[in-house]
């Protein structure tokens, strides 16, 4: 029988607002469920409520959101999943955990991430690797992985996440859950720990489409404090449509190698879907988007050797050594401080930006995000949206790929074109498949891509397509969130 | 089946030549050097204020420059006249009123400091022995 933690975000704020079901105990139950973490998907989870009046108005009134460890929260540690932030209590809120706030919703804990969020699979945290709720063996992806693995896992109803390169969609895709990475410049940055500027992006991480899309109305807008915030015109209504007809999906032309035979069988099946619901598929063209890994592993560690250049010991964080002059004090506490992959971001950066090589890598990486971008401006002329994998493998062994770190880029290869175009893209689960390996099935997620600041429609789609699919009700025996309660 | 996995076209190159990117640098004059070596990593360590132990600097130089060696494919693009993309969104110049609102207070901004100090971050001397 359905118990209170099978709703979804909307069902329950429903209910919250019907007053069938009482706001403190529901936050309790999931309080719970958030404790008994095994697959070290929070890095904090909230104490038992103090007893104070909450804000229960509003469209997720009562509803706990599980929060990506990136968005300061003041007063409450936030590490970005770095040892070099451990014991940091931010002074202020990231506006987007004061909007979701605004709307009634209750942060429930703090998700664990790869460090500063670099990374395909969460073995980059510096408090522990997240086990795939799906299958402990497996990673979540990343860097959201804590988030996606609390939602699937059934440790929150929603998440906020980050996405850079795909740190949203990724692990929404390996953990069989939703994930939106909406237009670069819809929610404010203002308050998240910033790794690549001007490609970082908030998101929501839930069940379905519906509840994406209501996280996404509360968190969006204009902010003060990110001028690079936009805000989308209007009001974001909770989709609605059944049907496909009228629309054109953009398939870009993909290699056969390197996306597993099962994600494939997924992703045609889906296609064949789209045109069941009215849809027309379309073959387009984005020839420099084979180029966007290489765009990328240049402008985001250029990005990030800058960003990070704050970590020094000084101001906050932790500090190491000291009884030198202040430059051993720096080199002592960033060596320490930081795991490895930050320091071959680091390190990779600073070499793109360093004198004689700025032109070369980082110029021609902008140039190249002009080329991708004009892609899908291209594209979009023809079609409504553009389709592909969301990954080109389903969730992958832990230690799988943390010897090689080019292998592991390499996860983002259908996501990272979108961060650099800056444009929204959401990952649907949509259906099961086996590894290449062989072994139990696990999900696939496709992504849907369309143009900068048109979330209603992409909402839309995905909805439709989502409801076709009926992945939660046909893979309801092995979708982990839904044993939570017989396991009580 | 699907036309677009039926067919290779160019646009996406496979994933094997990507992941296995040995590109020889003989055909075109590269226009970078794709390969870092430990002068250069150690070079780069000290810019980035970092300090590495000996065997970190090894797995460095042989990480960098695979990752290099990739990337190098951009390097040796024709792009001239392509204008680089610094902010996706286009925005022209963005103005708010210069209205006064309070910051965050010092008690506040210090009280993460390793080593706070009469209202300021104390640091070693820039010029121990």
């Amino acid at each position: 029988m359905a118990g209170p933690l099978d709703l979804t975000v909307a069902e329950a704020a429903a209910k919250i607002a019907a007053t069938e079901l009482s706001a403190a105990e529901y936050f309790e139950s999931w309080r719970e469920a958030a404790a008994g973490d095994e697959l070290n998907a929070y890095l904090w989870t909230a104490p038992a409520p103090s007893g104070a009046r909450e804000k229960l108005e509003g469209t997720l009134g009562g509803v706990p959101i599980a929060v990506k460890d990136i968005f300061c929260t003041e007063g409450v540690p936030t590490t970005a999943g770095s040892r070099i932030l451990e014991g940091y209590l931010p002074p202020y809120t990231a506006t987007a955990v004061r909007r979701l706030r605004e709307a009634g919703g209750r942060v429930l804990g703090k998700t664990n991430m790869d460090e500063f969020a670099m990374g395909s699979s969460n073995e980059n945290s510096g408090y522990g690797p997240v086990l795939n709720p799906w299958d402990r063996g497996r990673v979540p992806g990343g860097s959201s992985g804590g988030s996606a693995a609390a939602v699937a896992g059934g440790l929150a109803p929603a998440a906020l996440g980050t996405d850079t390169g795909g740190s949203i969609r990724q692990p929404a895709a390996l953990c069989g859950i939703v994930g939106l990475k909406p237009t670069y410049g819809a929610i404010s940055r203002y308050g998240m720990i910033a790794f690549a500027s001007s490609l970082d992006q908030c998101g929501p991480l839930t069940r379905d489409v519906t509840d994406a899309a209501l996280l996404l109305a509360a968190l969006q807008g204009r902010d003060p404090c990110d001028a690079t915030s936009v805000g989308i015109e209007g009001r974001l209504a909770l989709p609605s449509r059944e049907d496909l007809s009228g629309l054109r999906f953009g398939v870009p032309s993909l290699a056969e190698e390197g996306v597993e035979a099962g994600v494939r069988e997924v992703f045609e099946a889906t296609l064949q879907r789209i045109e069941g619901l009215g849809g027309e598929i379309v073959e387009v063209q984005l020839p420099s988007a084979e180029l966007g890994i290489s765009a990328y592993y240049v402008l985001a560690p250029a990005e990030a050797s800058s960003n990070l250049a704050r970590y020094d010991g000084v101001r906050y964080g932790v500090r190491r050594g000291g009884d030198g002059d202040l430059l051993e004090m720096y080199e002592t506490t960033r060596s320490e401080g930081f795991g490895a992959e930050v320091k071959r971001r680091i390190m990779l950066g600073t070499y793109a930006l360093s004198s004689g090589y700025y032109d070369a890598y980082y110029g021609q990486a902008q140039k190249v995000r002009t080329r991708i971008a004009e892609d899908f401006a291209n594209a979009f002329a023809a079609v409504d949206f553009v389709v592909t994998p969301t990954s080109p493998s389903v969730a992958f062994e832990l230690g799988a790929k943390t010897a090689d770190p080019l292998a592991m880029y390499m996860n983002d290869f259908f996501t990272v074109p979108m961060s650099l175009a800056g444009i929204p893209a959401i990952s649907i689960p949509a259906g099961l498949a086996a590894p290449d390996g062989g072994g139990a099935e696990l999900p696939v997620g496709f992504q849907i891509a369309a143009p900068a600041f048109a979330e209603q429609k992409l909402l839309e789609a995905a909805f439709a397509l989502e409801t076709a699919i009926g992945f939660n009700r046909e893979h309801a025996a092995a979708i982990p969130w839904k044993g939570v309660e017989e396991d009580g | 089946m699907w036309l677009s996995f039926v067919n290779l076209p160019d646009s996406w190159l496979s994933f094997v030549n990507l992941c296995m990117t040995k590109d020889n640098h003989t055909r075109g004059a590269p226009r970078i050097r794709p390969v870092i070596d430990r002068d250069q990593v150690l070079h780069v360590a000290r810019l980035a204020r970092l300090r590495l132990a000996d065997e970190e600097v090894e797995t460095m130089v042989g990480e960098l420059s695979g990752i290099l060696e990739h990337v190098d494919r951009i390097g040796r693009l024709e792009l001239e006249g392509v204008e680089p993309t610094t902010h996706v969104v286009a925005l022209e110049n963005v103005w708010r009123a210069d209205e006064p609102i309070p910051s965050l207070a010092p008690e506040a901004a210090l009280a993460n400091a390793p080593e706070p100090q009469d209202g300021a971050f104390r640091v070693p001397s820039p010029q121990a022995e």
